[in-house]
């Protein structure tokens, strides 16, 4: 080979190697990438106001709402909401929740108080630790939570009611289920509703059973009632699930005659009233509960008073509107 | 560039390179090995929180019960641990940072509640004490079921970045492989090339040492680069060369020399039957003719005598020109008494040429062939001139004749003879050639452009001596 080749190879070969150099040294930087995205420093200092949020149930449309109101809320006053909640309903769960939140140290805990008795103490305590605690959608009266946001659920058992009165008539048996007798809640609904239905003589409630917020025992208590007392001709429920226990129930007994009003817009329940099973429901607005409890909170952390109880409204959908509000 | 140079640059320039790319291989597998241990480190973090954080329970419990130094020392011990972990915990943050901001304010509220029961226990305030306990058990357990949870979320954020790391692994396993087999090659191909570049020029060299040695003197060393100590060497080497074939020239024209005189001495030898008794003779021949009044005979006589002289002396020693006149006028003495009337012959000389050093016997040869081929065939008119005068640097020596001339074949074989030859003589000439006489004058002179020869056929030949102008004596044969 001539020198002219041999110096040519030497170029050529020296190309070679810078780019396999160069790719080698690529990779290498590729690996170091590849670290850096784990180790991404969030700086700590001056965090935003940090909440949490402490729902019924982790995967409740409901609830997904009220987290999506609040995290709305958390992006316009610039703080964070941490959602976090027990797989399946669970006071106990619920509870231990709170006191993780506790001992956490976060600037503000917002959670719906399922059982008033077990929740009230361990309110008090947070307070006490200056962590402000502002109850959503179920209420613990006799605690120091700073506040209530939730719907006035007299105001709404006064709807259902009012609602049953428009939408019927002839003179008809009553029979009512209702989520829980512990809850505040529950209880309210069903003295607003008796506010309204006592006061027109076309109708009289003749029994009230509970559902213990369960599909199941809706159907179940529903049917017991219906067997009962089988001259009942309109049946009222007060929690999510208890009008779609009750239509199993009538399909059960055959009982089209049956008139169903319910609360709350769980898909079947707007199903149901597309089909015509249901004849009207109760809407809360959870997006505005989980919007406005955002809101107080920041509102008390800047040391602007904010109200001991703030009620957000409650609509009724039936046949003729249940086309808008179809799950927003 | 020359060859220390060379060496000096490039072996640094290849072990430079070579150690480079070791460099950055060593370093790529320790950035490999800081991110296998990044990860690890995270989550053994967390690990490490959760069980100080049962020890910092358990040696709380045993205090509380023995209430002694040894375990209070401990704990103290394990307290410190643990807030040194919890402050760890803040410089690197997982996917969700206010996780981790939960977790490490869980730590605060645990240390807080460790030193506030340690606090009521100074102070002897016992109330409390099984409240806080249970408390603190339950931060406790929060401590670890967090820490479980976090280790859970890290792995699963790892998965994707620990898969793409093996890709990425092997990726520089195959560019680290590559790199090592092209550097190699690239490493042979250089040294080639270095060695090449220094090897080759030597065996050059070499090769044309090889032929010098086996006597061939026609040859070049090529030179590549005339810095380099190569080209040096080659540069000399063609030096001697040229040094050895210039000496080799010299001698032969040393023998040549030596050739031509040795022929001129014979030719003397050959005609010098008995010199002296030849001189006597013609010297009493001349006397004799004298006392008996024929003085036309003696004067021929004394002629012959002084040609005979002239032509026996030492003949390698040069003479002057005034004697080669002389000579020659005695030739043609003798001549024009052999011809009589048939020939004239003119003579311009200037005088001021006379000392100019030149071979012995060179005009009278030339003149006897201008008689023997020129004339000696013409009935009468026949003239023969012999003119010398200077012209710059030259003396000019001109021998011309107006006889029957030579045809340009014979001219050229006479111009150009290149090496001297012996012709057989013929009847009436002392026997020189004319090559004889140029090569003798070139190599006197050591000049090429001595002769010219003109001559027409018919109407005579001139033949011209361009000698160069030498002052007295400077050279020797």
């Amino acid at each position: 080979m001539s020198n002219k080749r041999w110096t040519l190879t030497l170029i050529c070969l020296f190309i070679l190697f810078l780019y396999v150099f160069i790719q080698f040294i690529w990779t290498t930087r590729q690996m170091e990438g590849a670290v850096e995205s784990l180790d991404k420093r969030v700086s700590l200092n001056e965090e935003p106001l940090h909440f949490i949020l402490i729902a019924q149930e982790f995967d409740n449309p409901y609830w997904r709402k009220i987290e999506k109101g609040a995290k709305d809320a958390a992006k316009e006053f610039q703080v964070e909401v941490e959602y976090v909640a027990p797989l399946r309903t669970s006071v106990e769960e619920q509870m231990k929740l709170l006191e993780k939140a506790i001992a956490s140290k976060v600037d503000g805990i917002i959670v719906q108080s399922l059982d008033e008795e077990t929740f009230t103490p361990i309110i008090n305590k947070a307070m006490s630790k200056n962590i402000p605690i502002i109850t959503i959608d179920t209420d613990a009266k006799g605690s120091k939570r700073l506040s209530y946001v939730g719907t006035d659920n007299f105001a709404a058992g006064q709807l259902l009611g009012k609602t049953v009165v428009d939408m019927t008539s002839g003179e008809h048996k009553i029979g009512v289920i209702i989520g829980s007798e512990s809850s505040d809640n529950q209880q309210e609904r069903l003295d607003g509703f008796l506010s309204v239905i006592q006061q027109d003589p076309r109708f009289e409630v003749v029994n009230v059973e509970v559902s213990n917020i369960s599909r199941i025992q809706a159907s179940i208590q529903a049917e017991i009632m219906l067997r009962k007392f089988p001259d009942i001709s309109i049946m009222v429920g007060t929690s999510a699930l208890d009008a779609i226990g009750m239509t199993v129930a009538v399909k059960n007994l055959q009982r089209s005659d049956v008139q169903i009003f319910g609360f709350d817009d769980v898909e079947e329940t707007i199903t149901a009233i597309k089909k015509g099973e249901i004849s009207a429901t109760i809407i809360q607005r959870p997006y505005e509960m989980g919007y406005v409890a955002v809101q107080l909170m920041v509102k008390h952390l800047k040391g602007q008073p904010i109200p001991n109880v703030y009620f957000t409204s409650s609509k009724k959908i039936d046949a003729s509107n249940v086309q808008m509000e179809v799950t927003p | 560039m020359n060859i220390r140079t060379k060496l000096f640059i490039f072996i640094p320039l290849l072990v430079i390179l070579l150690n480079t790319i070791a460099f950055f291989i060593f370093d790529s597998g320790k950035k490999v090995q800081k991110s296998y241990d990044f990860m690890i480190q995270r989550i053994y973090l967390y690990k490490q929180i959760s069980n100080e954080t049962q020890e910092n329970l358990r040696y709380l419990s045993s205090y509380l019960i023995h209430q002694d130094e040894k375990n209070l020392n401990l704990l103290i011990k394990h307290k410190t641990n643990l807030q040194s972990l919890q402050s760890k915990l803040s410089i690197n943050s997982a996917s969700n940072p206010l996780v981790i901001d939960n977790y490490k304010n869980m730590i605060l509220t645990f240390i807080q509640l460790e030193e506030a029961i340690l606090t009521n226990l100074k102070e002897k305030k016992f109330a409390d004490q099984a409240d806080q306990f249970k408390e603190i058990e339950r931060v406790a357990s929060f401590i670890q079921e967090d820490s479980q949870q976090l280790v859970d979320v890290e792995l699963s954020e790892y998965q994707p970045v620990y898969k793409s790391m093996l890709a990425i692994n092997e990726n520089m396993n195959k560019w680290g492989g590559s790199l090592f087999i092209v550097t190699t090659a690239l490493s042979i191909v250089f040294a080639i090339w270095l060695s090449r570049s220094i090897v080759i020029p030597i065996q050059q060299l070499v090769q044309t040492a090889k032929q010098v040695s086996s006597g061939n003197l026609n040859t070049n060393a090529p030179i590549n680069d005339a810095n380099d100590e190569v080209g040096v060497l080659g540069k000399a080497f063609n030096q001697m060369i040229e040094n050895l074939q210039k000496l080799i020239s010299k001698n032969m024209e040393m023998l040549e020399k030596e050739k031509l005189m040795r022929e001129l001495e014979l030719k003397a030898l050959q005609s010098q039957i008995n010199p002296h008794f030849l001189f006597n003779t013609l010297n009493v021949i001349s006397k004799l003719a004298y006392i008996e009044g024929a003085e036309k005979t003696s004067e021929l006589t004394i002629s012959t005598s002084n040609l005979l002289r002239y032509n026996l002396r030492k003949l390698n020693e040069p003479v002057m020109l005034r004697e080669e006149i002389e000579n020659a006028k005695e030739y043609f003495a003798i001549q024009k008494a052999r011809f009589r009337d048939r020939i004239s012959f003119q003579m311009d000389i200037d005088n001021d040429c006379l000392d100019q050093p030149i071979p012995a016997l060179t005009i009278q040869p030339l003149l006897e062939n201008a008689f023997v081929h020129g004339i000696e065939s013409m009935e009468s008119g026949a003239v023969i001139e012999l003119n010398v005068k200077e012209k710059g640097e030259r003396v000019l020596v001109e021998i011309s004749d107006n006889g029957i001339g030579m045809d340009e074949k014979i001219l050229k074989t006479i111009l150009e003879s290149p090496s001297f030859s012996i012709k057989k003589p013929t009847g009436h000439s002392t026997g020189l050639g004319m090559e004889n006489v140029f090569r003798r004058l070139r190599l006197f002179y050591q000049v090429h452009d001595i002769v010219d020869i003109k001559s027409e056929l018919g109407r005579g030949t001139t033949i011209l001596l361009s000698l160069p102008r030498v002052k007295g004596d400077a050279i020797h044969v």
